[in-house]
């Protein structure tokens, strides 16, 4: 697989939301290469989610086209729950653990569809944890843990399939320094295991300096592509 | 874990929710066995009676839609019985009387001479005596349900009679009745040579030619008066007829009940979990695995809801049993039919009470649990 191939690429996608009837995405275009790690900071309400969301295949755009390339698949101009399922893996910044699962539990629910052994299943879950460090909490349920430990099981939710392709909407959104620090740590960690594309939405400076490169969206436009800047990482700005 | 651990989890997201859901199902459930078992007793028992007496015609007034109304000369007995083709005739007087408890009893008055006695297999006692106007053969079930033994004196309406003798219940209908010498029960309802109904036994029963000769017979001499065939009466019957409707009614309306409070508590649920439901589609699940974690929920919680149901049914048929005013006209036993039929209508209530909330589910677009706070 070459590392400057694109795996994802999107042209020119627009997207207005009728009950505001304001222009959301004007026009974005960019390419996402394999392993590359890429920030999109933004200020609030510019669009950033609704990117994020396009290019995960949970909304269409109202113009634009979109390409990914997976391994194994011929090219593909939209993210079917199937590809979803094997390929692609998603941190939502409000965590959405389920209450009554445990934490292991929470981590195997992408693999339902994807591996049939239960035993491997939580073999694999098991794994995670322990990549995690959340060893000691495996059988806890989310209302026991930390919000960074909680963020950190939504990190192995989206990375148990190993998917080649990762978005994670403001992982570090909620949480204090030494908490993002982890997440963030986390993250990458799981990226790199997989060797996967990570394309992250945060508000926060020193997250988006982690990352390979950084796009900056305002009022729908994507108006900068800077490399990244010295790694330091604090609370949302 | 496996698939099904999660649908049963989500059931103990709401303990007490979920309970009085268990509850209202288990409660339609109960009320479906119960009905069936006990209105089914005295559905199948209405012809085995009339079999097991080996009865082929009755006379009754025509067009008389209360049999207990009908009311002819007792003495269209004995012209019957001496028509070639019969074996026996012999009047009957129906009442249904009360005790002193306010317990209504099905009384029966046969002639002395009536060999239908005979077909009482008694368990305590004796035959009353043929001038003994005022005993009588009780069904044990009857008996038992009073505490009545032999020598006992039980007050209907003013008449006071002794248990001569207790015979067993061949089924629920004899077996909470009262049998009476027949001139005793006429002078006790001031209908001295009167009967309600006249009962045939022919020669040749399986011969069409005993049944012609006696309508011809009564169309000719007693045009007031009708024959049915005893076939035709457990079918004809108009108080099987409405207690099938009833009980058809009840169970649709329990059914209802059963499927309207389910459906609503998995629309509440999917209502609640719609985030959870987004998070489910952004990670790719497929739509059938979703409708397949609420149809789990709604069959999970009414399957146990039914065995609940079943159970608690069992003990309304014993609380039946056991109760002396309603032991008397209800009975029956619980069988593992009715079991899996209850079964299989409490997993056809989670079935269709969770297919909209499954749909509703199927239908929360993907990006929800991104914006989902």
């Amino acid at each position: 697989m070459d590392a400057k191939a694109p795996i994802l690429q999107a042209s020119g996608l627009c997207k207005r939301f009728d009950e505001r009837d304001r222009l959301v995405l004007d026009d974005v275009s960019l390419t996402i290469t394999y392993g590359e790690s890429v920030a999109l900071m933004g200020p609030s309400g510019c669009g950033k989610t609704t990117l994020l969301s396009i290019l995960a295949g949970l909304m269409l755009p109202d113009t634009g086209t979109l390409d990914y390339w997976f391994p194994g698949l011929p090219p593909t101009d939209r993210l079917t729950a199937a590809i979803r399922r094997h390929h692609v893996g998603i941190v939502f910044q409000s965590i959405h653990l389920i209450p009554t699962l445990t934490v292991l539990e929470n981590i195997e629910i992408p693999m339902f569809g994807v591996e049939k052994s239960a035993d491997r299943r939580a073999h694999r879950a098991r794994e995670v944890v322990e990549r995690l460090r959340l060893s000691a909490s495996a059988d806890m349920r989310p209302h026991q843990l930390s919000g960074g430990e909680r963020q950190r099981v939504a990190i192995g939710r989206a990375f148990v399939n190993r998917p080649i392709l990762v978005f994670a909407d403001e992982p570090t959104g909620n949480l204090d320094t030494v908490s993002s620090e982890q997440v963030v740590q986390a993250l990458l960690d799981m990226a790199s295991q997989t060797n996967g594309s990570l394309l992250v939405v945060t508000h926060n400076p020193g997250v988006a300096a982690c990352m390979d490169r950084i796009l900056t969206i305002v009022d729908g436009r994507i108006v900068a592509k800077g490399a990244k800047a010295p790694a330091q990482v604090g609370t949302a700005s | 874990m496996r698939f099904l651990a999660y649908p049963i989890k989500n059931l103990r997201r709401r303990p007490g929710r979920t309970l009085f859901a268990a509850i209202g199902i288990s409660l339609a459930i109960a009320t479906f066995v119960s009905m069936t078992v006990l209105f089914g007793g005295i559905t199948d028992q209405w012809k085995t009676n009339l079999d097991a007496d080996g009865l082929h015609l009755v006379i009754l007034q025509d067009k008389q839609i209360d049999w207990l109304a009908s009311s002819l000369p007792e003495s269209v007995a004995a012209e019957i019985a001496d028509l070639p083709s019969v074996r026996s005739a012999d009047g009957e007087l129906l009442s249904f009387l009360t005790t002193e408890n306010g317990i209504a009893i099905l009384v029966s008055g046969w002639p002395s001479d009536s060999a239908r006695w005979s077909g009482l297999e008694l368990v305590a006692g004796a035959r009353p005596p043929a001038d003994a106007n005022d005993m009588g053969l009780m069904g044990e079930t009857a008996a038992s349900a009073l505490g009545l033994g032999i020598g006992d004196t039980l007050a209907l309406d003013g008449l006071d009679v002794e248990i001569a003798g207790i015979f067993k219940a061949r089924d629920v209908l004899t077996g909470g009745r009262l049998f009476l010498p027949l001139t005793g029960l006429q002078k006790q309802m001031f209908r001295d040579g009167t009967v309600t109904l006249v009962n045939v036994m022919l020669e040749r029963p399986e011969s069409s030619e005993g049944v012609y000769e006696v309508e011809s017979f009564v169309a000719t001499n007693y045009p007031s008066l009708s024959v049915r065939q005893t076939a035709q009466l457990s079918q004809d019957n108009r108080v099987i007829d409405f207690l099938k409707v009833l009980r058809r009614t009840v169970v649709w309306i329990v059914s209802l009940i059963g499927v309207a409070g389910t459906a609503n508590i998995m629309l509440m649920a999917v209502n609640e979990r719609r985030s959870e439901i987004g998070l489910l589609v952004a990670l790719g699940w497929s739509r059938i695995r979703i409708v397949s974690v609420f149809l789990a929920e709604g069959v999970a919680l009414s399957s146990v809801s039914g065995l609940v149901g079943v159970g608690l049914g069992a003990v309304i048929i014993e609380l039946v049993r056991r109760s002396a005013t309603l032991a008397v006209f209800l009975s029956g036993t619980m069988s593992l039919a009715v079991a899996l039929q209850a079964l299989a209508l409490a997993v056809g209530i989670g079935t269709v009470s969770s297919i909209l909330p499954a749909i509703r589910a199927v239908n929360v677009p993907a990006d929800t649990a991104l914006r989902s706070v």
